[in-house]
């Protein structure tokens, strides 16, 4: 128990007090979906269902419903994210072994574009799309999906391998191995917790996303469950808010697992941008 | 001799340079076939009148400026201009106050609450845009949803909340949403605030309030200017919320930028004018993005 009699265990309990108000109001929203979708007579209202049920969950898990924008969704986010990791693993290389002549306006370009807006080239972009042929496909949404977390991977890579010392590379060059060998062997095993983090991110990133595969893709078949969601509740919105609940909660499942795997770094060391900053 | 050898030494410095940047390219590629094409290809269709289908989507014709003589006399773009601008000011605004109120009084609460608030943060952060969106509808729509319930419990006016003042509603979810990027910024900046200098200030008898505003605030500035750029060039973009929460409406009363290019390009198959409001967006971008590469420069040079 906190000690209300001096002014450190005072000002505890009033961080503690509205820390507790704070965390109510963001879980305010939070807590129909999930009451709802066990609530086979769910209505906008927050309340305990009548009888829990998991029939909800059992309508939905249909072919067209569920599964196959969950696959979907799923093909979307791991190619993206392997795309991403295997082209930024290459271009990070030269930018943090070599001194190259124009290395530093490359990461300059690099961060500029990581932070533009890309709703802004949408347009542009469906256009394009519809012109070589890549419209409503998975690989389509999957190529400008990869193009758009590049920046930010190859900013992030170049970090994970500056932190690697040279020294073991050289080490292992002087015993006769190739500099592809010295990546291989020396290297990548090192990087390894920079991939999955690099992998993760991007995986998070692409499985919330809605707008790209809202305007490249047209057909039911390929929706991902972003898409699915959205069209399910525009066509059944005002009956079904128990079944919608339930997409719902199996939609977030997967980012909040991958956000877990992740949390321990990023909550203990916070996001450092004083750090990150450094070219 | 000499000669033949600084010769093939050039050539073969060449190969070096070549294969040196040859992983480059699929990123550099991939970078400028779908950012500064379409980039260029939004400059130049919003000098055109193409279609979505018809006859102006085969053969375009250019007009000069004629899709932004209608953007800028058009009152519809002045106001989503002026709800962009309000709703991307109060976001960021209230996802970086908000964000760290949250991580100063982490600092003095509990190890369980400290836990708790972040996590619940964090998940409103984690969720997908649509569900949050959804959640929100829920949240705020009808006579009987949660907002209600709480605000009768507390004997306070009903209201259909996404229809009175759709722009609030808008931007408290936005806030919502975004404020775990900023706690996590935060806690992170004042874990890097030395603690001799807050238990001087502790020693002399400053309180609360001039310990952040005196101490705190000007050793983390660098931090937060870059979150505030950073916040802002995520919120710019912002498209999923607004849409499934309000659909730009009611009328357009909570029509943004980027909404207002959606409902150009697609709804009225206008590409060209929909590029001309993609030109004006990346503007703003690319403005933002300056400022943020200027801020990593800085931080860059400081580090080194």
């Amino acid at each position: 128990m906190t000690d209300l009699s001096t002014p450190k265990g005072r000002s505890r309990a009033a961080a503690n007090l509205s820390l507790t108000l704070v965390a109510l109001a963001f879980l305010a929203p939070m807590l129909w979906v999930v009451l709802a979708a066990f609530d086979t007579e769910a209505t906008l209202a927050i309340k305990m269902p009548a009888r829990w049920s998991l029939g909800n969950f059992g309508s939905i898990l249909t072919e067209n419903v569920t599964i196959r924008p969950f696959f979907n969704s799923l093909i979307i986010s791991a190619g993206t994210s392997a795309l991403v990791v295997f082209i930024a693993l290459f271009a990070g290389y030269p930018l943090s072994r070599y001194k190259l002549r124009y290395g530093t306006h490359y990461i300059y370009v690099i961060v500029f574009a990581s932070a533009l807006p890309v709703t802004a080239i949408m347009v542009p972009i469906y256009v394009m799309f519809v012109h070589i042929g890549m419209v409503d496909t998975l690989l389509g949404v999957i190529i400008f999906r990869a193009a758009s977390e590049l920046p930010f991977a190859i900013w992030l890579m170049k970090g994970f391998m500056d932190a690697i010392p040279t020294d073991l590379e050289e080490a292992a060059w002087v015993e006769g191995a190739s500099r592809l060998q010295g990546v291989t062997a020396i290297m990548l095993p090192l990087l390894a917790p920079g991939l999955a983090t690099i992998f993760i991110l991007s995986f998070i990133e692409n499985w919330g996303n809605f707008f790209v595969p809202f305007i490249l893709l047209q057909t039911r078949e390929n929706y991902p469950m972003a898409v699915s969601l959205y069209s399910f509740f525009g066509e059944y919105g005002e009956a079904v808010y128990g079944q919608l609940a339930a997409f719902a909660l199996i939609y977030t499942a997967p980012s909040l697992l991958v956000y877990f795997l992740v949390r321990k770094p990023l909550q203990s060391g916070g996001l450092r941008l004083g750090g990150a900053v450094k070219a | 001799m000499a000669a033949e050898t600084s010769i093939s030494g050039r050539v073969s410095s060449l190969t070096t340079k070549l294969i040196r940047v040859l992983p480059l390219v699929p990123a550099t590629l991939m970078i400028l076939g779908f950012f500064l094409v379409p980039i260029l290809w939004a400059i130049y269709a919003s000098l055109t009148n193409q279609g979505l289908s018809g006859a102006n989507a085969r053969n375009p014709q250019f007009i000069g400026f004629e899709n932004y003589y209608y953007l800028f006399t058009d009152t519809r773009t002045w106001e989503a201009l002026s709800r962009t601008a309000i709703f991307v000011c109060l976001s960021v605004f209230g996802q970086n106050v908000v964000g760290f109120l949250i991580a100063y009084g982490r600092q003095a609460a509990s190890s369980l609450i400290q836990n708790t608030v972040s996590t619940i943060v964090i998940i409103a952060w984690v969720v997908p845009e649509v569900v949050a969106g959804f959640l929100w509808y829920t949240f705020l729509r009808g006579d009987d949803a949660g907002m209600n319930q709480i605000l009768s419990l507390l004997g306070m006016q009903k209201q259909a909340w996404l229809l009175t003042s759709p722009m609030a509603a808008v931007i408290v979810i936005n806030i919502w949403r975004g404020c775990a990027f900023s706690m996590l910024v935060y806690n992170a900046a004042l874990q890097d605030v030395p603690s001799e200098v807050l238990e001087a200030a502790e020693i002399d008898g400053a309180g609360g309030f001039h310990k952040v505003f005196g101490m705190i605030l000007p050793i983390i500035r660098p931090v937060i200017a870059i979150n505030v750029v950073l916040t802002t060039l995520n919120t710019l973009g912002v498209f999923g919320l607004i849409w499934i929460t309000t659909a730009g409406g009611p009328g357009t009363q909570s029509e943004t930028l980027p909404l207002l290019m959606y409902n150009q390009a697609y709804d009225f198959g206008m590409i060209g004018y929909g590029s001309a409001i993609a030109v004006l967006l990346l503007a703003f971008g690319v403005i933002a993005s300056l400022f943020y590469v200027r801020l990593f420069r800085v931080g860059a040079t400081r580090n080194d």
